[in-house]
Formats: C-alpha cells, sequence, structure tokens
C-alpha cells in the first residue's frame, strides 16, 4: 500500500513538471516565433536595433537640413512685393497653429507623476492628460506639447502595451506638459483651489508640479495627418 | 526505495536533470548574458517602431524635396506667390480653419432623465468636461479628420466646459442636446462609438445616458469661424 501511494505521488509530481516544462517550451515558441532562444539571438537583434537607430538619426539630421533650407525660401523677405511677403507672413502663423513647425515663447511646464504602489495609476488613468490640455486651452495655451509629442486638434491619447500612447508613440514617466501662453494666466487657471492641480494632487501617490518658464521650446507635430475622407469645401462652389 | 529497480530509476531522473542544468550553466557563461523572454519582446516592438519612424522619416523627406523643387522653379519662373497661396491653403486645412465634408458620423448626447436610484449620485446623470473629451480622444483614435460640437470646430485650442445643461466650446455655449459631428471611416467612427470598450458604451450601459450615433454619407463640418489667438508664440529660431 504504501508503495502505490508512493508511486501516485511521484507520477503526480511528474505530471506537474512535464506540464510546466511545456507551457514554458509554448511560451518561448510563441514570443520568438519557433526560432531557438538563445543569447546570439538576443544581441542579434540588438545590432539590429542600434543599426536602425542610426539610421534613424541619419535621416532625421537630414530632414533638419531640408527643413532649414525650405524655411529659407518660406521666409526670406528680401526686396519682395507685398503680397508675397504677406503669404509668407499667413504661411508662418498657419504653420504655427497646425503644429507644422516647433515654437518659443513664455509658459509653463507641467510635471505629474505617480510613484511608489500606486506608480501605475496614470497609466490607467490617461484621460487627467486629456483634462489638463483642455484647461491649459482655456486659459488661452497657444501650443501643447506632452513629452515631446505636440498636442494638435487630432491629438490622440490611449493606454496600450504598458504606456501611454500618444500620437501612437508610447511615452514613459514622468509626463511633461509643456504650454506656451501667458505664464501667469496659465498657471493660474491650473492652480486655482479645488482645480485641476488639486484634484490631480488627491490621488495618493501622484505628484504635480508647475514651473513658469520665460522662454520655451515646443517642437513640431512629428507626422501631420493626411486627409482620407476630408474634402475641403471650396467657397465659390 | 525498497529495490534497486527504483534507486535506478531516481538514479537516471537525477542525471538528466542535472545534465540539463549543466547545459543551461555553460549556455550562459558562455556568453556572459541573461536575456529575459520580455527583453526580447521589447527589443521587437522597438525595432518594429524605429522601423515605422523611418518610412515617416522618409515620407517627410521626400515632401520636403518636393518642395523645395517647387520653389526654385517658382523662383525661376516667377510663380512664387501661387506656390505660396498654395502651402498656405495647405496649413489652413491642416489648423481647421477650412471647412470640410466627408463621409463621417454624428454622435448625440444627453443627461440622462430616469430617476435617481437611493442615495445614488446626481452627478452620475449629468454630461461632464471629462465624457465629451474621452468621446472626443476614442473618435480621435479611430481615425477621425476632423470634428465639431454643436457647429463648434475643435481645433488645438479648443477648450470645452460641461457640466449638465450647456456646453462651452470655443467660448460658445449651446443647449442640449450635445452634437458632436465627426469626418472620417464611418465604420471605425461607429465602432468608436458602439465598441464595448468605447466609453461611450459605458455612458449608455453603466450610466444609462443617451448616447446616439448616427452614419452620414457627407458630413459638413465648418472651419474654426475666427483668427486662432498668437499672441506670446513665435517659430522657434534656428529651425
Amino acid at each position: 500500500m504504501k508503495d502505490l501511494k508512493s508511486k501516485i505521488i511521484l507520477g503526480v509530481l511528474s505530471m506537474v513538471v512535464v506540464f510546466t516544462l511545456s507551457v514554458q517550451f509554448q511560451t518561448i515558441r510563441d514570443t520568438t516565433g519557433g526560432e531557438l532562444l538563445s543569447t546570439q539571438r538576443s544581441q542579434a537583434l540588438a545590432i539590429e536595433l542600434r543599426n536602425l537607430q542610426e539610421t534613424r538619426d541619419q535621416l532625421t539630421n537630414e530632414l533638419t537640413d531640408l527643413e532649414k533650407r525650405l524655411q529659407e525660401y518660406e521666409q526670406t523677405d528680401a526686396d519682395e512685393n507685398l503680397i508675397i511677403q504677406n503669404l509668407r507672413r499667413d504661411l508662418q502663423r498657419y504653420q504655427l497653429i497646425s503644429g507644422h513647425v516647433s515654437g518659443q515663447g513664455p509658459g509653463i511646464i507641467v510635471t505629474i507623476e505617480s510613484q511608489g504602489e500606486d506608480g501605475e495609476f496614470l497609466l490607467y488613468n490617461y484621460d487627467i492628460l486629456l483634462a489638463l490640455a483642455n484647461n491649459l486651452n482655456a486659459a488661452g495655451a497657444e501650443a501643447i506639447d506632452i513629452n515631446g509629442e505636440r498636442y494638435t486638434a487630432l491629438t490622440e491619447i490611449y493606454y496600450g502595451s504598458n504606456a501611454i500612447h500618444i500620437n501612437d508613440r508610447p511615452i514613459s514617466p514622468p509626463y511633461v506638459i509643456k504650454a506656451i501662453g501667458h505664464a501667469d494666466t496659465l498657471e493660474a487657471a491650473l492652480n486655482i483651489r479645488y482645480g485641476i492641480i488639486w484634484e490631480i494632487r488627491q490621488f495618493s501617490g501622484v505628484t504635480a508640479e508647475i514651473t513658469k518658464e520665460n522662454n520655451l521650446f515646443i517642437e513640431r507635430a512629428q507626422s501631420i495627418t493626411e486627409f482620407e475622407y476630408a474634402v475641403p469645401v471650396t467657397e465659390n462652389e | 526505495m525498497k529495490n534497486s529497480r527504483d534507486k535506478m530509476i531516481v538514479g537516471i531522473t537525477v542525471f538528466f536533470v542535472s545534465f540539463m542544468l549543466i547545459i543551461n550553466i555553460r549556455n550562459t557563461e558562455m556568453d556572459y548574458d541573461f536575456i529575459r523572454l520580455e527583453t526580447v519582446e521589447a527589443f521587437n516592438v522597438e525595432i518594429s517602431d524605429t522601423k515605422e519612424e523611418i518610412e515617416a522619416l522618409e515620407d517627410y523627406i521626400e515632401q520636403k524635396k518636393y518642395q523645395i523643387e517647387e520653389y526654385q522653379e517658382a523662383l525661376r519662373d516667377g510663380t512664387l506667390e501661387e506656390v505660396l497661396a498654395s502651402e498656405v491653403r495647405k496649413q489652413k486645412v491642416n489648423s481647421h480653419l477650412t471647412d470640410l465634408k466627408g463621409p463621417g458620423i454624428t454622435v448625440t448626447l444627453e443627461d440622462s432623465d430616469r430617476e435617481l436610484d437611493e442615495g445614488e449620485d446626481p452627478n452620475n446623470l449629468i454630461i461632464h468636461d471629462l465624457d465629451v473629451l474621452n468621446i472626443l480622444n476614442d473618435l480621435r483614435r479611430a481615425g477621425a479628420e476632423a470634428l465639431a460640437i454643436n457647429g463648434q470646430r475643435v481645433t488645438s485650442q479648443t477648450q470645452i466646459k460641461c457640466q449638465g445643461a450647456t456646453i462651452t466650446v470655443n467660448d460658445v455655449t449651446y443647449g442640449q442636446p450635445f452634437v458632436i459631428e465627426a469626418i472620417g471611416d464611418p465604420d471605425t467612427l461607429n465602432a468608436a462609438i458602439n465598441a464595448p470598450t468605447s466609453y461611450a458604451y459605458i455612458l449608455r450601459e453603466y450610466y444609462e445616458l443617451p448616447v446616439g450615433s448616427e452614419i452620414g454619407d457627407e458630413i459638413l463640418i465648418k472651419a474654426f469661424d475666427r483668427e486662432p489667438a498668437l499672441n506670446y508664440i513665435e517659430i522657434q529660431e534656428g529651425d
């Protein structure tokens, strides 16, 4: 009887072991796409990533050069007629509004972060960022940027694969919101008693700081949506 | 362990296990590296992200080169005015200062007219800023190209204030119902209002707020009707 008992225990134990092993194998196969998981493979990935990043940096530089040249064409107003000068001025205005160019001016920087046990609080409550942008706009912000992503009319914020995404790009904490406008007004609008900053600070583990800046820079939008469905309505239609 | 057969079985098992362990240890020793599945996963994600970025950059570069050529030609032929004017038109479209039309969706929101449950917060029956902001966000995520609330165009500078009876958009106040219009792929937009993961679905199903949506073949969304204020910002020097 004793023999049978130990055999059963042994049997159950081996079943557990086999099960664990097969789950492990399956997970690895799923993640690596059927290939062997080895340190060489991870090194190969690291090298591929580094190469891609280098290419990206080169392209970014090239783009910056091209943009500079383009702006020379768009902005120099050496001895030109009034119509062209006006057109150039309009172009700059609308480029700033659409987020097509980087801008600078006075404003505020808001830094919010959730720490400790509640470290993931902001991940799931990303609509705090929507509310912040809305409040800043109410105070007359002229351009807003969240962790390097320009806030445009079509900017979306969502949670996915363990990060907040803005304009389809993952961003990581702390969340830094920059806004250009009248610094005192912007600050006052957020800091108002029982206003949004107060509300944010009520959540445990969440910190929020505002600093005023005389001159801050806001980058241009990384990509401008090309419309597929919307068609401009011409006035003489 | 009564007989030698049992001992042999245990012996063989121990041998196998230690064999596997040794292989593992040797493997790490050779490369002085320890990797986890998450690392590989993270690499894969980052690689595909970077590839996408590179593609976008290449598109951008192509575009800029074309624009520069356009300017060079225009300067040669004396048609600079036309090139600039068309560029201004394009930027106005992207600044949401142009009327647009296209297929899309109309969403209507209203405060609920149901009775309060006992001890329930009256706020549950009322539409707030954040509700509207979240619905707009869902629509943007579904690829909306133009948005308007009660005819007021949503721009990058739009502020929304809404606490029940009225909504104030771009400093203009409207009564109920609140009507959100969006141009884009109607099916995707519709899903952003009706899918169980959407914010509108939660409003409708859990708070029982009346949220309606209707697909339209041709929706007209007006331009933002004032000149946006730009008193503080200027183009970044040397950019």
